[in-house]
């Protein structure tokens, strides 16, 4: 029972990796790449030619090329899966050396798959000169640079290149690149390589670079850091060799310089020149080129070679009679440095007269290395058939009068005419808002609002408070009489004077004890007063005021000037009063 | 007697505010002033002399007097030259002092249809609204609305019997005066977003304020620019699409 299961197991697993295999086989695609592109003269080089989406049937063997030699390894497979998408690779690995520095060429082959044939893409191998000081070196760091003179703003590819027999905890290399842009840098790639009589591990770091200055310039030299694990002479003591077969020892490599001779732009720069740099070719597609007038005319503009692509602009499209877009710009490199690929645009252009017969010709200049010389790149004019359609629409001085949906579907053929009257004319000043005197305007109602506000609590809470409206009322009733009482001492009315001080008196009185008027006699002074506060001396002055009132009725007649001493005590009796306590 | 006294009390308090708050609306007055130099701008323009004609209606604006007309006029001159930008600009001052004028909305809409790319950006519906009045004519609208509401609440306050009339009244135009003022407030706020011009055949647009800087893009005459920062001689500025960069302040001018 449990055999049955594993082997169902087996053929169940079996199937799903030919499903999947057998899946993932649809297009074929062939490209061939070297594990690195800048060797050493004696260095061994792997050039894989990558099939994928079935096996190759057959080879076609590299030509003879002079100064290098070619040899076929074998055949590898390498299925991969990712998220359930598997693909299988079959690499076909040469062995690549060369004994002389030069630049060579592997050309194009012929691999039959599935009895059709694919052509591989030539690749270039750049040999320089062994490095004597190289030979038998425990690792060393390489600089390669494919070219010796470049311009200014030219982007090229640069190798760093670690050799090392066996090492841990390497760093990040530093470039020494004054002058010079890095762009782009790669993640690094490990090949195995031999030279002279050491089988070394090569760690390549690719980037690409361009100058930024005219001159002869240094490019490097590169540092990197690591830890050298070297092999330890035996001990004869360790019987088993487990002790101390490594030797650790942190080093810091450094590579030689390379001088390159960066070349200015030349002069004349072509007007419509945007900085870009390499060998490049186009195609242009518009369409539709039968239309109505305002309909869109789209440019399609695809741009494929070698350069710095990021540079690769249009020219601004300022053609008479047509209205324009910025155009929509998408890049496709076919090199992870970014070096080679195309970069399309999509240009809409719409045509605003029918009298248009054509798209002008279009140009993009560059600058080509090689040929040492600016390239242009033109399209002649194609040709447009254009019907008038509804944007054409009537003069300017009958558009105003329209309603505004009239206007949105009719176009104006002119702008409208100058006013003939210069109309209201306003100094240059600040708006109203932000001047001082307006806004000082503005704080006179704020402050009656304020005023009127404050009036109005102040009433309400004298209606709401009989007590204090009674005290104010006799307040204003006491300064009144008293200086009515003075004139009646002066002019010795005496009858009136006296009848006018005992009211004063029990008016005060009578707020003060919260009393009628009318009920207050010379009895309350003593008990009522007194709990209020009264001092004895106060209570005191206040019986003598009543009793001169009482003598009065008797024996009135008295002098002017004893009539004014009264009135002083009667106003200092009063304003002791007002002092007490409510 | 005493109803007569104070009809008369009412009278001259009218009179008062009527006359403080004509010295806000722009005389006609002015009006006369210039006619000379505007005339003859005016018959430079009609003789196809629009270089002249602009440095005329220019002469006018320096002088401190500025008038929708004047600048429209300007506008025209410039668009006559093939000079996008500084018609769009002063079709936009013009807009400023007029912003209901048909004939200054048509030739705005008119030269922006003619500036090549997409760059520019484009004020919102809640933008344009907002620009619908000037904000001397909120003003203007604001202060006596601001004194009657007044008016009425002192009337009510000092003679209570009277609130039961005036009531009604007194919610309406304080309503009115509280939306005026947030409108006006938002007004005031719109008009801080300034717009930059591009006033030269094309600009270049810098990813710094250097003119050694990498391009960021380039923008042609008359593309309106959103205008983040003013620097000495550069001018932050972004597109539609939410691109920054800075611009030279000789390529653009700001409004």
């Amino acid at each position: 029972m449990h055999y049955w299961f594993i082997h169902l197991a087996r053929c169940t697993s079996l199937l799903c990796v030919f499903l999947f295999v057998s899946s993932s086989l649809g297009a074929v695609s062939v490209k061939s790449q070297l594990d690195r592109t800048s060797v050493m003269a004696g260095e061994t080089v792997t050039l894989n030619v990558v099939v994928e989406g079935a096996r190759p049937e057959r080879a076609e063997t590299f030509p003879a090329i002079a100064g290098i030699s070619v040899q076929y390894q074998g055949i590898s497979q390498n299925i991969t899966s990712v998220n359930g998408q598997t693909s299988v690779k079959h690499i076909l690995s040469y062995a690549v050396s060369a004994a002389q520095p030069g630049q060579y060429t592997l050309p194009a082959i012929t691999i039959t798959v599935e009895g059709a044939p694919y052509q591989t893409q030539p690749v270039t191998l750049t040999v320089t000169k062994a490095d004597p000081s190289t030979l038998n070196r425990y690792a060393f760091l390489r600089l390669n640079v494919s070219r010796e003179e470049v311009y200014v703003g030219e982007i090229f590819p640069v190798e760093l290149q670690l050799y090392v027999v066996d090492a841990e905890n390497p760093q990040q290399p530093q470039l020494k690149s004054d002058g010079f842009v890095i762009h782009k840098r790669l993640e690094p790639t490990q090949s195995q390589a031999q030279v002279g009589n050491v089988m070394y591990t090569v760690v390549t770091f690719k980037m690409s670079v361009s100058a930024a200055k005219a001159g002869k310039l240094p490019l490097g030299p590169a540092e990197m850091g690591l830890t050298l694990k070297i092999r330890a002479r035996p001990d004869p003591n360790d019987v088993f060799g487990v002790f101390g077969r490594f030797q650790r020892r942190p080093v810091t490599l450094t590579s030689t310089p390379v001088e390159l001779n960066v070349l200015p732009l030349p002069a004349p720069v072509p007007p419509d020149f945007s900085g870009a740099i390499g060998t490049f070719d186009w195609t242009v597609n518009s369409s539709p080129i039968t239309l109505v007038v305002g309909d869109p005319i789209t440019l399609k503009i695809a741009i494929r070679g070698r350069g710095n692509l990021d540079n690769l602009k249009l020219p601004a499209l300022n053609w008479q009679g047509f209205k324009s877009y910025e155009p929509n710009t998408t890049s496709a490199p076919t090199d992870p440095l970014g070096i080679e690929g195309s970069k399309s645009f999509e240009q809409v252009i719409v045509p605003q007269e029918a009298t248009i017969k054509e798209i002008p010709p279009l140009s993009v200049s560059y600058f080509d290395p090689a040929q040492k010389a600016y390239k242009m790149m033109t399209h002649p004019a194609t040709a447009l058939k254009i019907t008038p359609g509804l944007n054409t629409g009537p003069s300017s001085s009958t558009l105003t009068r329209r309603s505004e949906t009239d206007e949105e579907l009719a176009a104006p053929n002119d702008i409208v005419h100058i006013k003939s009257t210069p109309g209201s004319v306003l100094a240059l000043a600040p708006p109203l808002v932000q001047q001082p005197w307006f806004l000082f305007l503005q704080l006179i109602p704020l402050a009656g609002v304020i005023g009127v506000t404050i009036w109005r609590k102040r009433q309400d809470q004298l209606a709401n408070n009989p007590r204090l409206r009674r005290k104010i009322e006799v307040q204003h009733f006491v300064q009144s009489s008293l200086a009515e009482l003075r004139a009646l001492a002066a002019s010795q009315q005496v009858d009136t004077f006296y009848v006018l001080l005992f009211r004063l008196l029990q008016e005060q009185l009578g707020e003060r004890l919260n009393l009628p008027a009318s009920a207050i006699t010379e009895a309350v002074l003593e008990d009522r007063l007194a709990r209020r506060g009264g001092t004895p001396d106060l209570v005191q002055r206040l019986h003598r005021l009543f009793q001169i009132c009482n003598q009065a009725r008797y024996a009135p007649m008295r002098t002017d000037s004893e009539l004014l001493l009264v009135s002083s005590d009667l106003e200092k009796a009063l304003r002791d009063l007002q002092q007490l306590p409510d | 007697m005493l109803r007569s006294r104070s009809g008369r009390q009412v009278w001259v308090f009218c009179r008062i505010l009527v006359f403080l708050f004509s010295l806000l609306v722009p005389s006609p007055l002015f009006s006369a002033e210039r006619p000379s130099v505007f005339e003859e701008a005016n018959r430079l323009y009609e003789q196809g002399k629009y270089a002249e004609a602009a440095s005329h209606y220019e002469s006018i604006a320096k002088a401190g007097r500025h008038s929708a007309s004047v600048f429209f006029n300007l506008g025209n001159a410039y668009f006559k030259q093939g000079n996008l930008g500084q018609a769009l600009l002063n079709y936009r001052r013009a807009e400023a002092l007029a912003p209901r004028d048909p004939d200054i909305q048509a030739n705005l809409r008119f030269t922006r249809d003619r500036v090549s790319g997409t760059l520019s950006v484009r004020r919102g519906l809640l933008h344009r609204s907002l620009n619908y009045f000037t904000l001397n004519e909120l003003a203007s609208f604001i202060g006596p609305l601001f004194w009657v509401w007044a008016g009425l609440f002192c009337a009510i306050r000092v003679r209570p019997s009277l609130k039961a009339n005036l009531r009604i009244a007194q919610t309406i135009v304080g309503a009115a005066l509280v939306l005026s003022v947030c409108f006006l407030a938002a007004a005031l706020v719109a008009k801080r977003e300034k717009t930059a011009v591009i006033i030269s055949r094309q600009a270049t647009v810098h990813l710094g304020p250097l003119p050694e800087s990498q391009a960021a893009f380039t923008a042609s005459d008359g593309t309106e620019l959103g205008l983040l920062e003013s620097r000495a001689d550069w001018l932050q500025v972004s597109d539609r699409s939410g691109r920054t960069g800075w611009v030279s302040n000789k390529d653009a001018a700001v409004f």
